[in-house]
């Protein structure tokens, strides 16, 4: 056993903690939620030139090496930092797609750039979906092609994307075909559905989208083999985002209960206030191990999809819930949007749906449960 | 990182494991109510066959050098088995880890050998009517008498003193040093004249006593550690019962045992409730954190890393999720779940653990003392100022 990330892992969360504490101060998260697009490309992009937008994607591909542990680690210091970017999206989902379906030509064309950042794919998945059911998509094949038809809301990544990559199931046969589309704004009607906290969605709805042929990544396929491994990974991704803001929530409320004095002491010398933070000690420390295990598991290549649904639900929760300490551990000020607990508040909350609700992950982990001792 | 278990310790596991089918009665839990502390002294000594009490002192001292990690899977095999460990914690963690912590040479060859091979057990008397949460308020009295100490005072809740041979005892050396000065701690033969027990029966079935000491004569070699300063001995002791002994395997056991009463149901076409799965669930992946907590806590121990508090958290996360499990069982049998004894669908378990979980809330330091050490020594957040001496 080894609770410690590695050296070349602890490098990069240093590098990472350091990089979002100089660049990336709370006038930033402001300052990119004013944006249309909901992040700041530029500081999307020097990440990219730092080589850490590829984490996870085979270095031959042009990205970085590395697997779900270090994407966690990406993870967990961009949620401390509430850093919003098209990332989840462009990389952990339809990079790491491309990268297992896709052909030498798409990966070519596709897989460096997005690793460096200089473009982005938006992944057209309803983004509070975590199990591969049915697609919002229907494909109905063509003489050249595909003409899609369909409604997928909660779309993430689109705003400033160079292309989408649609899921779509395959009229009157089996399996489910992956295709891209780019430029990704031919023939959708786009609703946009901006959030709480975070990166802004959209519903795309296409009447009869024609498709070339080479719009398809790879074969069809049935569904699990197709998405799931890379929907448990993100969940695992979105986890380790979701313990980054609940750390930031402890340390921030443990730092504000240091110094702010009420009744001639500092106020996190009152039981209350210590034990309200210690209860957030432990949920904090509950999500870094789910988070960390699951990770683990999944670089490992072993079944890690209810080890992910758990790591999820726990920090969904837990984000949540940090939030809404770090607020009421700052008191009025805590509720004043100039401040920045609202910012974790509102960040924490929407994740509890990201990859699918809470109710979605109790349900695969009480039907996926077996027995610690094999009967 | 890496969460794998080494091949020594997943053989390990499964010895442990095969023990427990062997030696552990698959409805132990029936015949002894009473988990914690009832006592079953044929198990506790094919445990000691095994060479497996003090696993992890060294063998000169009958240990087998094990490590905090090979400790956790010991206690989660054994919990997983509802194996009565009150015993072995008290004669192991408490008693002979505090030995090897700050005993003399004399007294780790005398005792440890003996507690090794289970010919004495073992019980730690700390708290008294008086000094509960405020543990150093102890007024038990040691007075001097040149070759040996003459001890007056009375303890309460003393776990297994019933079934000890020695005690481990904080008594009061000198009351004229402020209240955590003056104390040390005593080894004393609970066959000693001038000992009395009266037992307490707690809620969840098993016995606890008071300790009454009228001028128990203490010989002067049985001093643990330094005289006077006998607090940070105290404090040593307490943080010995960490949190790779937090009772995770009873969690998963009860849990799956859950789970398999509600497939039944369902099989025989009675719908169980979505929002009994629904709490499983959330419980099932709180009891994988604490488990993974509790592996991190001996990890930590067996690299010699500083505690920040991390065996208070896994203690008072497990502590919760005793409750909540009891109740989930009691809500997910209805009614029946409060019916006692073995005509209850699962033989009564889910009364008993309504009876028996709030144990972990009280014993080995309040969820309100944990809470205050994750506060201080976790956090770093200031002292609640102690209020001035009457």
């Amino acid at each position: 056993m080894d609770f410690d990330l590695s050296r070349p892992q602890q490098l990069l969360q240093r590098t990472l903690r350091d990089f979002f504490q100089r660049e990336y101060p709370s006038a930033a998260v402001r300052q990119a939620e004013a944006t249309e697009l909901g992040y700041l490309p530029t500081v999307y992009q020097q990440l990219g030139r730092l080589g850490v937008l590829g984490v996870g994607l085979s270095p031959a591909l042009g990205g970085a090496g590395g697997g779900w542990l270090e994407t966690c680690v990406l993870y967990e210091e961009a949620g401390r930092a509430l850093f919003t970017s098209p990332h989840l999206p462009s990389v952990v989902l339809a990079g790491r797609l491309l990268a297992r379906w896709g052909s030498a030509a798409q990966q070519q064309a596709w897989l460096p750039g997005l690793a460096q950042g200089t473009h982005t794919l938006a992944f057209g998945w309803p983004l509070d979906r975590g199990e591969a059911g049915p697609a919002p998509l229907v494909a109905e094949r063509t003489a050249d092609g595909y003409r899609v038809q369909g409604t997928v809301p909660h779309v993430a990544g689109w705003p400033g994307a160079a292309g989408v990559l649609l899921v779509a199931d395959l009229a009157g046969a089996a399996g489910r075909q992956v295709l891209l589309l780019a430029p990704p704004d031919a023939g959708f009607r786009v609703t946009p559905q901006p959030l709480l906290g975070g990166e802004p969605l959209v519903a795309l709805r296409c009447d009869a989208l024609p498709l070339p042929a080479e719009a398809a990544v790879g074969e069809p396929r049935p569904s699990p083999e197709l998405l799931q491994p890379t929907l448990d990974g993100a969940k695992v991704a979105v986890a380790a985002r979701a313990l980054g803001i609940a750390t930031a929530c402890l340390d921030r409320a443990v730092a504000y209960a240091k110094q702010r004095e009420q009744f001639g002491r500092p106020i996190g010398s009152f039981q209350a206030i210590q034990h309200r933070l210690a209860h957030l000690a432990i949920q904090v420390a509950e999500v870094r191990w789910l988070t960390y295990t699951a990770a683990w598991a999944l670089d490992q290549g072993e079944d890690a999809h209810r080890a992910a649904a758990m790591a999820k639900l726990r920090a969904g929760a837990v984000a949540r819930d940090a939030g809404k300490d770090c607020i009421l551990v700052h008191g009025g000020v805590g509720f004043i949007v100039e401040s920045d607990p609202p910012l974790y508040y509102r960040h924490g909350k929407p994740l509890e749906f990201v990859l699918g609700p809470p109710e979605a992950q109790r349900a695969l982990i009480a039907a996926a449960h077996t027995p610690f001792i094999p009967a | 990182m890496e969460f794998r278990f080494t091949p020594e310790q997943e053989r390990f596991r499964e010895e442990v494991r095969q023990f427990c089918r062997e030696h552990v009665a698959p409805d132990i839990r029936q015949h002894l109510e009473a988990r914690h502390e009832e006592h079953d002294p044929t198990l506790y000594r094919k445990i000691a066959e095994r060479g497996w009490i003090g696993m992890q002192w060294p063998p000169e001292y009958g240990g087998q050098g094990r490590s905090h990690v090979d400790m956790a899977i010991f206690y989660e095999e054994m919990g997983y088995a509802r194996a009565p460990t009150g015993r072995y914690t008290g004669s192991v963690v408490f008693v002979g880890n505090s030995i090897v912590a700050y005993g003399t040479p004399e007294q780790k060859a005398y005792f440890l050998p003996r507690i090794a091979r289970g010919e004495i057990t073992c019980c730690w008397g700390l708290t008294e009517p008086d000094a509960g949460s405020d543990a150093a308020a102890l007024r038990t009295r040691a007075v001097d008498q040149g070759d040996y100490y003459e001890v007056t005072g009375q303890k309460i809740f003393t776990s297994g003193a019933h079934l000890a041979d020695v005690g481990l005892f904080a008594v009061r050396t000198d009351p004229t040093r402020p209240k955590y000065h003056g104390i040390s701690l005593l080894l004393i033969d609970m066959h000693s004249p001038g000992i009395t027990l009266q037992p307490l029966i707690t809620l969840g079935g098993w016995r606890v006593n008071v300790t009454i000491l009228d001028h128990v004569r203490v010989p002067k070699d049985r001093l643990m550690g330094q005289e006077n300063e006998g607090w940070k001995h105290v404090l040593t002791t307490l943080g010995l019962e960490r949190a790779g002994l937090a009772p995770v395997g009873l969690l998963l056991r009860t849990l799956d045992d859950l789970a398999a009463y509600l497939r039944q149901q369902e099989a025989a076409g009675r719908p169980v409730p979505r929002e009994h799965w629904d709490r499983f669930a959330e419980l099932l992946t709180q009891v994988h954190a604490a488990r993974w907590l509790a592996y991190r806590v001996a990890w930590a121990q067996d690299h010699g890393l500083p505690d920040f508090a991390e065996s208070s958290l896994a203690k008072v996360l497990t502590a919760e999720l005793q409750v909540r499990v009891a109740n989930l069982v009691v809500d997910a049998l209805g009614l029946d779940g409060v019916v006692c004894g073995e005509a209850a669908p699962l033989d009564g378990l889910g009364e008993q653990l309504y009876r028996s979980c709030l144990f972990h809330h009280i014993g080995g330091g309040t969820m309100e003392i944990q809470l205050n050490a994750i506060a201080l020594q976790g956090l770093g957040l200031p002292r609640e100022p102690r209020p001035a001496r009457a």
